[in-house]
């Protein structure tokens, strides 16, 4: 387990030597990885508008601070990464086959913004992403189940609060607290980033102002800390294993095997007794399409 | 240079109920707009207390909230009541704005029960 490295996860993309100072003042706070956002409006896009969007999505290299200037704030003793996401705005439930685009893939962490229940639902339970967030500065519209909440929580999916707009004014702030609290106790405290979403240097604030942050938010003060830091690495973890290749492995007692089956397991058997590294790896060759085969038969067993 | 010949150290470890946090906070202004090593401590004070009355509105304010010490750099250390440090402290975080529409941040270095304990921070050794 490393040390514990506080995040933030939400840095507006701009110019970059805005970039480059507001991640200067995030080393200077205390964050050890800052997370670059990129705001996608709409997945949406007809086949006319089709060439402006593939130009709407920038890749992350350009986002991004190059290395020289990544090395010049690492030259001062002070570690830090940056990663690059994608927020993307679900305004239906077409168009999210969108999200498996390379071009949004490239991206080392995806979020999805749902607007309304459909959304929503559909983000809780089937999307491949890493968090949802919800536009807090506004009443959120409909009701935070707290079934599908825990459903997206078991599936790793995080659930972010900026608290930028909350620095903003009166109004905003009350939206933003009376929300998180909402969002706070549907997830019973569990599965929460609390992030920036800062555009200047000024709005951003250092990781025990914001632990104390979400004390005011519900939490409590192990889990506001997780809020800044394992939570953080929980959804960077959740998204290297997103992006590895999809496989199955289940496990199974032999004495359930199917008698049909049999001849896999003494197969199997015969491998290994014949102790050779190259036995060894036909075993795994062939252990794979066993465990399939398993799969597809519990399957039909439903 | 005489070394001296016993040097005792104690740790004292208190379990009781401590009635005041003391934080050290330091103001900030955007692009240093405003001159902080310029401000009164009146001036000071009244920036923390309309902080505190944005987020926790009267009955907050009307928490006894001492500026104990204003040095240059718009550092300071305020000492709060324990049972309402926790708000005064998130009261604080979200101040962004000043009367004048100037944006500035309050950034709480330390928070300890003890005031020497803001003597030194741990977190400046390297």
């Amino acid at each position: 387990m490393a040390l514990p490295a506080y995040c933030d996860f939400n840095i507006k993309c701009q110019t970059p030597e805005k970039l480059f100072d507001l991640i200067e003042v995030a080393t200077e706070l205390g964050y050890e990885s800052v997370i670059v956002n990129n705001n996608l409006q709409s997945l949406q896009g007809s086949k006319e508008k089709k060439k402006d969007q593939k130009i709407k999505i920038t890749p992350p290299s350009e986002i991004l601070l190059n290395e020289k200037s990544i090395a010049s704030l690492q030259s001062k003793g002070k570690k830090i990464q940056q990663l690059s996401r994608i927020t993307a705005v679900l305004q239906d439930d077409s168009n999210t086959h969108k999200l498996g685009n390379a071009d949004l893939q490239m991206y080392d962490i995806l979020a999805v913004q749902p607007t309304s229940s459909k959304t929503f639902q559909l983000a809780c339970e089937t999307l491949e992403v890493d968090i949802i967030c919800l536009d807090l500065t506004e009443t959120i519209g409909f009701v935070l189940k707290r079934q599908l909440l825990s459903l997206a929580a078991s599936r790793g999916i995080h659930f972010e609060i900026q608290y930028g707009p909350a620095l903003t004014n009166s109004t905003v702030k009350r939206q933003v607290i009376s929300n998180a609290l909402n969002l706070v106790a549907a997830t019973c405290q569990k599965n929460i980033l609390i992030s920036s979403g800062a555009e200047n240097p000024i709005d951003l604030r250092s990781p025990y102002d914001v632990i104390n942050l979400g004390r005011l938010f519900g939490l409590n003060h192990s889990q506001a800390k997780d809020a800044v830091c394992k939570n953080c690495r929980a959804v960077l973890m959740h998204a290297k294993s997103r992006k590895t290749c999809k496989s199955v492995v289940l496990v199974k007692n032999i004495s359930t095997l199917e008698s049909k089956k049999r001849w896999l397991l003494k197969a199997y058997s015969d491998e290994l007794s014949n102790s050779d590294e190259d036995s060894l790896k036909e075993g795994e060759e062939e252990d794979e399409p066993e465990a399939k085969k398993i799969k597809l038969a519990s399957k039909d067993n439903k | 240079m005489e070394v001296q010949e016993e040097v005792k150290s104690s740790l004292l470890i208190s379990d009781k109920h401590h009635p005041f946090v003391y934080l050290k906070i330091q103001l900030t202004f955007e692009n240093g707009e405003e001159d902080v090593n310029e401000l009164t401590p009146v001036q000071f004070k009244f920036l923390v207390m309309q902080a505190i009355k944005e987020t926790l509105g009267e009955i907050g304010a009307s928490t006894p909230v001492d500026i104990l010490k204003l040095w240059d750099e718009g550092l300071a250390i305020l000492r709060v009541p324990s049972i309402e440090a926790e708000k005064i402290w998130a009261a604080l975080t979200l101040y962004s704005t000043t009367a004048t529409q100037k944006k500035c941040a309050f950034r709480v270095l330390q928070a300890s029960a003890f005031l020497l304990a803001l003597s030194v921070n741990s977190r400046d050794l390297r």
